[in-house]
């Protein structure tokens, strides 16, 4: 049976800090199971990404533009500054260290060269292009699939029918309906640690079955 | 405050990007540099108007076709965009569309591609030079809008890269024209910045990226 899982468990497997972290590498790790990413969770993949690798982008450029500006003389005394400032920013937020720790290694040949520190800018926005842009495909460890015209025009029917159940953001909505609309003539799991989502979700699949579609899927709420 | 900065910097390329823009949502305007070339301006005198509209038309045209930007950032809202782009486009420059037909009877396909080339290539570079302007507002007053106005200006170079490489990618001026457009928006702050992160989330994929190998991505991340 194929299993889509949601954004939050795919942005969970990136963080081994969050609380669905383990559950959801058990998930991909599981021989058994067919582990299938929707266009809609790869993109909230890569929307989540790109904020949260920008929010720590910013925080090293105002490291870069102190190191700038400072009388560091030597390449040995600008990474003990930056080290130094890397620590700070680790222990004002936990939750962005990976990002931080990610940055920090990008960088870090380039800030001991006065000269380059005007390269850094475009180069930490074209690496973040380069990342959210492979993001579509995980290699081996899960399978992509992509809407093709038939099902494109399902997905439209779906969402006309199911618009006005209040899912917390639009793109739960477009993942409920890529996941339907794949699973129309294939069984098919749905898994999400997000309680709102899975409720809402079966109140979409009820107003689908009052409307006469019966996609064969089950939603499952997956506990860290 | 550095966005006032990128702000002032948008309306300086205002001219610039308004040729990107209408040669992004018809390809075919690009055939006009062939006009002087082939010695027709004389036949070709709308087409030709095209470089000289009025300030106050091009503004007009402009916040009209941001207008009709989607709030939802999908390719299909793309789509829909684009043709109510077009439609406005015609409203203004009906006598311009008609003679890129005739123009377009003139030209051999060679000729035709080669044109469009001219004009990515001088649109490739008006955003380069714009990021370079950004890299030094950034490194001064670094803030997370103008980073990621950055990597709208990176991602348009990009697919602009794409079509330049192989002239079958031209479905990609889609997402050049969402971008360009959104990117006037947000500089005249008729949207938020942050808008520009699902048009990334939803445009990316485009630049069919192969390196860095995925799983090292993923590990990354991990670590």
């Amino acid at each position: 049976m194929k299993s889509y899982i949601d954004s939050q468990l795919l942005i969970a497997l990136f963080n081994p800090k969050d609380a669905f972290h383990n559950r959801a590498k058990r998930l991909l790790d599981n021989e058994d199971k067919n582990i299938i990413l929707l266009e809609a969770v790869r993109k909230e993949a890569r929307d989540t990404f790109l904020r949260k690798y920008n929010q720590a982008c910013i925080q090293f450029l105002w490291i870069v533009n102190k190191i700038r500006t400072s009388n560091l003389k030597t390449p040995e005394e600008t990474l003990k500054f930056a080290q130094k400032e890397l620590n700070r920013l680790i222990s004002s937020q936990r939750s962005l260290e990976n990002f931080y720790r990610f940055v920090f290694d990008l960088i870090k040949d380039k800030i001991v060269h006065k000269d380059r520190l005007i390269e850094i800018p475009s180069f930490l926005s074209d690496y973040g292009l380069n990342i959210a842009s492979s993001m579509s495909n995980l290699g081996k460890r899960t399978i992509v699939v992509d809407l093709d015209d038939e099902k494109l025009e399902v997905r439209n029917r779906i969402y006309e029918i199911i618009q006005d159940i209040q899912f917390e953001q639009f793109r739960d909505l477009e993942i409920f309906c890529e996941a339907a609309a794949h699973s129309l003539e294939e069984e098919a799991e749905l898994l999400t640690g997000d309680k709102g989502f899975y409720n809402n979700a079966l109140l979409a699949l009820e107003k689908l079955r009052q409307e006469g579609y019966n996609p064969e899927l089950k939603v499952i709420l997956v506990r860290p | 405050m550095s966005s006032v900065e990128a702000q002032e910097m948008i309306n300086v390329y205002m001219d610039d990007l308004f040729a990107g823009i209408i040669t992004s949502a018809n390809p075919k305007i690009a055939a006009k540099e062939y006009i002087k070339k082939k010695r027709l301006s004389y036949k070709f005198r709308e087409l030709l108007k095209l470089e000289h509209i009025p300030q106050e038309k091009k503004e007009e045209m402009v916040s009209k076709m941001i207008a009709v930007l989607p709030q939802f950032t999908t390719k299909e809202a793309y789509i829909e965009a684009r043709s109510k782009i077009l439609d406005i486009l015609v409203e203004y420059l009906a006598d311009t569309f008609k003679e890129i037909d005739k123009l377009l009877d003139t030209l051999n396909p060679q000729e035709v591609e080669n044109a469009l080339k001219i004009v990515q290539r001088k649109q490739k570079h008006i955003l380069m030079s714009m990021r370079e302007a950004l890299a030094d507002m950034i490194l001064s007053d670094p803030s997370e809008e103008l980073l990621v106005l950055d990597e709208a200006l990176a991602l348009a170079i990009r697919l602009y890269n794409k079509m330049l490489e192989n002239p079958d990618n031209i479905g990609k001026s889609l997402f050049l024209l969402i971008l360009l457009l959104r990117i006037i928006g947000i500089g005249r702050r008729v949207f938020d910045y942050k808008i520009l992160y699902e048009d990334l989330a939803e445009i990316t994929p485009e630049l069919e990226v192969n390196e860095p190998v995925p799983g090292q991505v993923f590990d990354l991340l991990e670590a």
